[in-house]
């Protein structure tokens, strides 16, 4: 999944991102309103960890412009929006998820629930149980744990961000420039073939028969019989 | 029983003891003056006997001959009748006074005293932690109107004092909870990867120290601040175009370090002042000036006086603030309100007109200033 973490506490938003990434997520830091924009304007990104006081305004307020549309996206999708404040007052919560937030943590917050809540949005986003399965796949994203046939795979984390996507859209046809959008941050460079090789390593360690296929000139699918 | 010891009751007793004290007193001086009037000695017998006197009821009576003794045993029977009758009525006053007066005393403290039951009852309903109630008492504008209504200026004060108390402890909270999240954070990352380097733990360890201090610093601020407000006397006449200049000069440096130039626009403007606080208020603006500032902008340094006025002001060429500042305070920017509020003055925010903000203390230099300009000093004195 594509993060877009937005914080300027430029130590926060580091480990806020590395915590994130150790879960197999791309990760984005912006540390104000204008550059969050800026971001969420040029990527697709599936979910965003707001702060809600940023030096030049309030994450309220961009959020309140994701949710209603005045801040378009790259692909049309909204964002989920965890918003990730100090601010514990019941009117401050009410306010943050009436203003379209979809799930609200308070500072100081650990890590441990951090990813566990952004699992759960991803989950309620694609409509999933905490563990999926896919044909012979089974992916769990909260133990870092896939299998084929009951068989566990040693999965490389970006090969299993990967095929947790693919999971997730099973059935769909997936194109490398989407991919690359949701599975890779803004650092990968959009020329690589990065997304050809990852999908040729992760086939070989899938094995035979492989359950992804390349459409050609579209992208991959994952066969969700 | 309460209601011995209530004002009321106090009142209507002395009332009473007033009312029946004179009241006797007047009974006692006319019994008195009619006992000295009877007691005179008896006439002599012969100016008595052959007067013809006429009686009510418009006959006309010649008294008849009559010794001494007889003349003093009509007078004496006379004047024991007239004593023992004013007697008999003096009494029945007296007690009749006593009840009456009572009753009066109660009556009339009690209309006396309403108001204050009524502002008992209002005062009762404001609880200590919503000062937001008031007595507001109508009515004319007497003795008791006038003690509910400083009673509800003081219920102002009080109230005013309370919310920036409140906004502080918010604020304060707030920023100690960001460096504290960083370094559970970080404790969580590296003791959870088992395959963490040693340079992951220095790195844990650089960043967990970098915000201990951060949070210590912050504590400096609090007390800082406590100080402030326990110590408002050691304010002096001071000129804040030196506080400005020697501002610059320790903090031109600084900004330079992060690749920003910092301008000064001062006059000569003598204020009452703290000068530790004002350095800090100073400070504070600039430190976070300096968050928000692009690189290569310009920081400017303003004081000067407008109108009743004087102000500290900082602009930068930042994002500028698109809300309410007080939905992006912090303890540097509350830690200023509470020096300026310190001082009798106020903050303001305005758009810097080359973008970003101009943060504003204004400060009084007269008892009643008014209110602070509504406009940025800093556009006035540039043109």
């Amino acid at each position: 999944m594509r993060l877009l973490v937005v914080e300027d506490e430029p130590d926060l938003a580091d480990v806020v991102a590395r915590g994130m990434r150790r879960d197999g997520h791309a990760v984005d830091v912006a540390e104000t309103v204008a550059d969050a924009e800026l971001k969420l304007r040029s990527a697709a990104y599936d979910l965003v960890i707001l702060d809600w006081n940023l030096p030049d305004g309030s994450g309220l307020a961009l959020c309140r412009a994701l949710v209603d549309g005045s801040l378009p996206t790259l692909d049309g999708e909204r964002p989920r929006v965890l918003m990730l404040t100090a601010r514990d007052g019941i009117e401050d919560r009410v306010a943050g998820l009436d203003s379209g937030a979809d799930d609200y943590v308070v500072k100081p917050f650990a890590l441990a629930e951090l990813s566990a809540r952004v699992r759960a949005l991803i989950r309620r986003d694609a409509d999933t149980p905490p563990r999926l399965r896919v044909g012979s796949l089974t992916l769990d994203p909260a133990r870092f744990e896939a299998t084929r046939d009951g068989l566990a795979l040693d999965l490389t984390s970006k090969e299993f961000a990967l095929l947790h996507y693919f999971m997730i859209n099973a059935g769909k046809v997936l194109s490398q420039e989407h991919l690359l959008e949701h599975v890779w941050d803004e650092m990968v460079d959009p020329m690589t073939n990065v997304v050809r090789v990852t999908v040729s390593n992760l086939r070989k360690k899938l094995g035979e028969p492989s359950p992804i296929s390349t459409i050609p000139g579209r992208g991959y699918r994952l066969e969700d019989r | 029983m309460n209601s011995l010891r209530s004002v009321r009751f106090r009142i209507s007793v002395q009332y009473s003891a007033i009312v029946f004290g004179l009241g006797g007193a007047l009974i006692g001086l006319i019994y008195l003056a009619v006992l000295s009037q009877l007691s005179v000695s008896p006439a002599p017998a012969d100016s008595i006997s052959g007067r013809t006197i006429v009686l009510d009821t418009g006959e006309l009576v010649t008294i008849p001959e009559m010794s001494e003794l007889e003349i003093r045993a009509v007078e004496t029977m006379f004047r024991d009748t007239v004593l023992s009758e004013v007697g008999r009525y003096s009494v029945i006053a007296l007690v009749a006074l006593f009840f009456l007066s009572l009753a009066v005393g109660w009556i009339m403290s009690g209309r006396v005293l309403r108001p204050i039951d009524e502002i008992t009852r209002l005062a009762s309903r404001i609880q200590a932690f919503d000062l937001s109630g008031r007595i507001a008492l109508t009515g004319p504008d007497d003795e008791l109107k006038r003690l509910a209504d400083t009673f509800d200026r003081m219920l102002d004060r009080l109230d005013r004092a309370f919310s920036s108390q409140r906004r502080f402890l918010a604020d304060t909270s707030h920023d100690l909870r960001t460096p504290l999240t960083v370094i559970r954070s970080n404790v969580e990352l590296v003791t959870e990867d088992p395959g963490a380097t040693v340079d992951d733990w220095r790195r844990a360890g650089e960043i967990i120290q970098r915000n201990a201090e951060k949070m210590s610093r912050m504590i400096d601020d609090l007390l800082a601040a406590a100080r402030l407000q326990a110590g408002k006397a050691q304010a002096v006449t001071l000129d804040l175009e030196d506080l400005v200049l020697a501002k610059a000069d320790e903090y031109g440096p600084v900004a330079e370090d992060a690749g920003l130039r910092l301008a000064v626009v001062s006059e000569s403007v003598t204020v009452e002042g703290v000068e530790m606080s004002l350095d800090r208020a100073m400070t504070n603006l600039l430190d976070n000036a300096r968050k928000v500032a692009p690189a290569g902008s310009t920081i400017t340094l303003a004081c000067g006086r407008t109108g009743n006025w004087a102000w500290l002001a900082v602009a930068d060429q930042g994002p500028g603030l698109s809300d309410d500042i007080s939905q992006i305070i912090g303890l540097g920017l509350s830690i200023v309100f509470g020096i300026a509020e310190g001082h009798g003055g106020t903050v303001g925010s305005f758009p810097n007109p080359g973008g970003g903000t101009v943060m504003v203390v204004w400060i009084p230099l007269v008892e009643h200033p008014g209110s602070p300009p509504r406009t940025s000093p800093l556009e006035a004195s540039v043109s």
